[in-house]
């Protein structure tokens, strides 16, 4: 490909499209006529805020003239990338942050007229953070979801930068964010990149988005993200006198320690409170269908003595919440007391020392 | 008449008093059986072990859990030669493992006790180091000097962190203190680098902030300060910092290279989202749960393409040779079930894993070892490690958070 020679060459066009003056970025696009008289043509990039190093395709559309048999030749910053007849759609990759591609696109007519369209790519992007208000042990490695009376925190990480420039500052930044479809306008403005929100309704979900633009309206970048609401989670460990509680074993639905008493504890992954023992969480414990009142002090923990006993344990919980209506969650475990894990059976072998 | 009433009231007498010594006979019989219940239960629970006499290499209290488990201890007939391929090196559950800078030694911290230890591949050697008593040790980060930082639960039950040093007793058999610093609450990672900083993420109501400061020292440099309070976050030996949100299945996520306090994006909007980066190169191991199936690849530059790789593994399950492009590994043998990164970050779910060699610049992988075809038992491995000359990969153990050893090249 080389600058201009093909389409100069066949329709004289490369003095008038550098004559023509520079457009804003990215939107639907009107072309002018070279003939002296004006027919509409749009140029559409998708997507319409390109990121950098994506593909943005290109599309001509007019209602006035017949494109399909027309000749059109693509250019990006004047280097044919695109040319045929009737070829209303091409395609070219955004180049890095801080650079700007002009796209021109030139249509000749049936009837000799000549038409050109033009729009200016210049990549920005903005990701979206979140997470969620809600309880987890202060070691888990995973992300904390949000559940209903708890709170989202979401923060934009926005990357604007004008070509041969800086990375525009948060302050000076616009942000504009919506909750499915509808703009927060007390949370959106210039420099808002971090906002909280109340999680989404029980079983629902929020898509998120935020759009980022320079104070000039140039560069825009758009996000958005979906939100889930997270039932509590119930899990249940034992927590061992000289090791805590042991995170990595989690009681299943059929569970067995080799303890014949064991302190056991429940924590309530996702709940809305900040710890296992707030005060509004009500504890209610059954083990072998007989009520246990939960200790005052420490709720979410039980003692249990299998010894003269089957070693069987039923153990029932419901968690609920005074105010927080959504909150219920139960759960139920059978954990057989005195009995060694299968993964312990390995290691009295000792055979792999 | 008055005799007769002194005749009924001396037998009343007699029969009150037989009635109050029956009854302490059967209040003494009570008791005792249930002070032989609470002996047999402590006895049963490990409580009957006699009191510690703080002699041979591993001390003690290692002696008296592994009692408690009814596991064996190490084997001692062993010190002296090389370790197996595969070797447990600590049977109860440990904090977390380091190498050290110099040799293939790697230090562990017990977790009931806070005692670190080291162990020598080479000799089978495991030798007991500090004697200061830190229960509930949930974490530990080392640097290759031996430096650490940890998490351990008070006697309030809140889990603290802080970072210890410590100067090796130059007596055989003796144990020096670790002298401690407390970092505090809510301090979501602390990690100990070579040239014996302290990187830490400390959470507060406004989000967190990340600092870097010299060991021991009260004063920090704040590098970043975020609104989210929960990263991911890995320092390297060379001084780069990267940062993860925190992975779960099938939500995308996005992680970034800390550079000058501003956040250079290197995964955007990866489902379940975890890394790995390479310690002194810019390749990157970037893993994918997307809720039903789990991805792993590789990027070998900023400006280079996602390479898929052959195996599907958690970047956690990876480590990096320090000087090359290879990575080593533990792969699941059985696909794990979907949503498995929340399950395994609960405890609710473990794998059974083989080690493969990845050739990241190839995009191929080669099966080295499978402790369950070897040995038929199962590793689910965590937190590995690896000696500075690519020999050895220490690992936790995640099925029971037991400290392992694995030679490389057999």
């Amino acid at each position: 490909m080389s600058r201009c020679t093909l389409l100069g060459g066949l329709i004289g066009l490369c003095a008038f499209t550098a004559a023509l003056p520079a457009h804003a970025q990215f939107f639907s696009y009107p072309g002018f006529g070279g003939s002296g008289f004006g027919t509409p043509v749009t140029l559409t990039l998708s997507p319409a805020h390109p990121e950098a190093g994506a593909t943005v395709r290109l599309t001509l559309e007019s209602s006035a003239i017949d494109l399909d048999r027309a000749a059109i030749v693509w250019l990006a910053d004047g280097v044919e990338i695109a040319r045929g007849g009737g070829l209303k759609r091409a395609s070219v990759t955004a180049g890095a942050l801080g650079t700007e591609t002009e796209i021109t696109v030139a249509v000749a007519t049936a009837d000799e007229r000549v038409i050109t369209a033009r729009a200016n790519i210049r990549p920005a992007e903005v990701d979206i953070l979140w997470s969620g208000e809600s309880y987890a042990p202060p070691l888990y490695r995973g992300r904390v979801h949000a559940s209903p009376g708890t709170s989202v925190r979401l923060s934009a990480i926005a990357r604007l930068v004008p070509p041969g420039g800086n990375p525009l500052a948060d302050e000076s930044i616009v942000f504009s964010w919506r909750k499915n479809g509808v703009l927060l306008q007390e949370l959106s403005g210039r420099g808002r990149a971090h906002i909280e929100l109340p999680a989404p309704l029980l079983f629902g979900a929020d898509v998120v988005s935020v759009e980022a633009s320079s104070l000039d309206g140039r560069l825009i970048a758009t996000r958005s993200v979906r939100i889930p609401s997270v039932e509590t989670t119930l899990l249940l460990y034992e927590e061992h006198p000289l090791f805590g509680l042991l995170f990595h074993r989690a009681f299943g639905a059929e569970g067995q320690t080799p303890s014949i008493e064991a302190t056991i504890a429940a924590v309530p992954l996702f709940a809305p409170v900040r710890t296992p023992f707030d005060a509004q969480l009500d504890y209610a414990w059954r083990v072998n269908n007989t009520p246990i009142p939960a200790d005052p002090a420490d709720p979410f923990r039980l003692i249990i003595n299998a010894e003269d006993s089957s070693g069987l344990a039923l153990i029932e919980l419901v968690l609920t919440h005074t105010s927080n209506i959504f909150l219920r969650s139960d759960a139920a475990w059978s954990i057989r007391f005195g009995t060694l894990e299968d993964g312990f059976d390995a290691f009295r072998a000792g055979a792999f020392q | 008449m008055k005799n007769s009433t002194y005749t009924s009231l001396r037998y009343i007498g007699i029969a009150l008093l037989a009635l109050m010594l029956a009854g302490l006979a059967g209040w003494y019989l009570f008791l005792r059986e249930r002070t032989a219940d609470v002996e047999a239960g402590a006895a049963a629970r490990g409580f009957g072990s006699g009191i510690p006499a703080f002699t041979g290499a591993l001390g003690s209290t290692l002696t008296n859990l592994l009692s408690g488990f009814a596991i064996e201890p190490a084997d001692s007939t062993r010190e002296g030669a090389q370790a197996p391929r595969l070797w447990r090196v600590n049977p109860t559950p440990v904090a977390g493992m380091g190498f050290s800078a110099t040799s293939s030694t790697v230090y562990f911290m017990e977790r009931s006790t806070g005692y670190i230890f080291e162990a020598n591949p080479e000799t089978s050697r495991i030798e007991r180091l500090t004697n200061t008593l830190i229960p509930k040790v949930y974490t530990a980060r080392f640097s290759p000097q031996g430096a650490v930082a940890a998490h351990a639960e008070n006697d309030r039950k809140a889990v603290m962190a802080f970072s210890g040093t410590f100067e090796r007793a130059t007596t055989t058999g003796e144990f020096a203190p670790l002298r401690t610093t407390p970092l505090g609450a809510n301090v979501h990672a602390a990690i100990p680098t070579e040239d014996e900083l302290l990187i830490t993420l400390v959470a507060d109501e406004s989000g967190s902030v990340l600092s870097r400061a010299a060991l021991e020292a009260a004063a920090a440099e704040r590098l970043f300060s975020s609104f989210m309070r929960r990263w991911s976050v890995h320092a390297l030996p060379d001084s780069r910092i990267f940062l993860a949100e925190p992975a779960a299945s099938g939500v995308p996520g996005n992680a970034y290279e800390l550079r000058d306090g501003a956040l250079r994006p290197v995964a955007r909007g990866v489902a379940g989202l975890t890394i790995l980066p390479h310690p002194t190169q810019d390749a990157l191991l970037i893993g994918s749960d997307s809720g039903t199936a789990l991805t792993l690849s590789v990027r070998l530059s900023p400006e280079a393409t996602l390479l898929s790789l052959p195996v599907r593994t958690l970047p956690e399950k990876c480590v990096w040779a320090r000087e090359s492009l290879v990575a080593y590994c533990a792969v699941p043998r059985v696909v794990p079930a979907p949503n498995f990164i929340d399950a395994w970050y609960r405890g609710a779910a473990h794998t059974s894993d083989a080690w493969w060699r990845i050739d990241a610049s190839a995009g191929t992988a080669e099966l080295l070892y499978s402790p369950e075809a070897e040995l038929g038992f199962g590793v689910d491995v965590e937190h590995p490690v690896i000696d500075t000359t690519g020999s050895y990969i220490a690992f936790v153990n995640s099925r029971d958070k037991s400290a392992w050893l694995f030679r490389v090249a057999e």
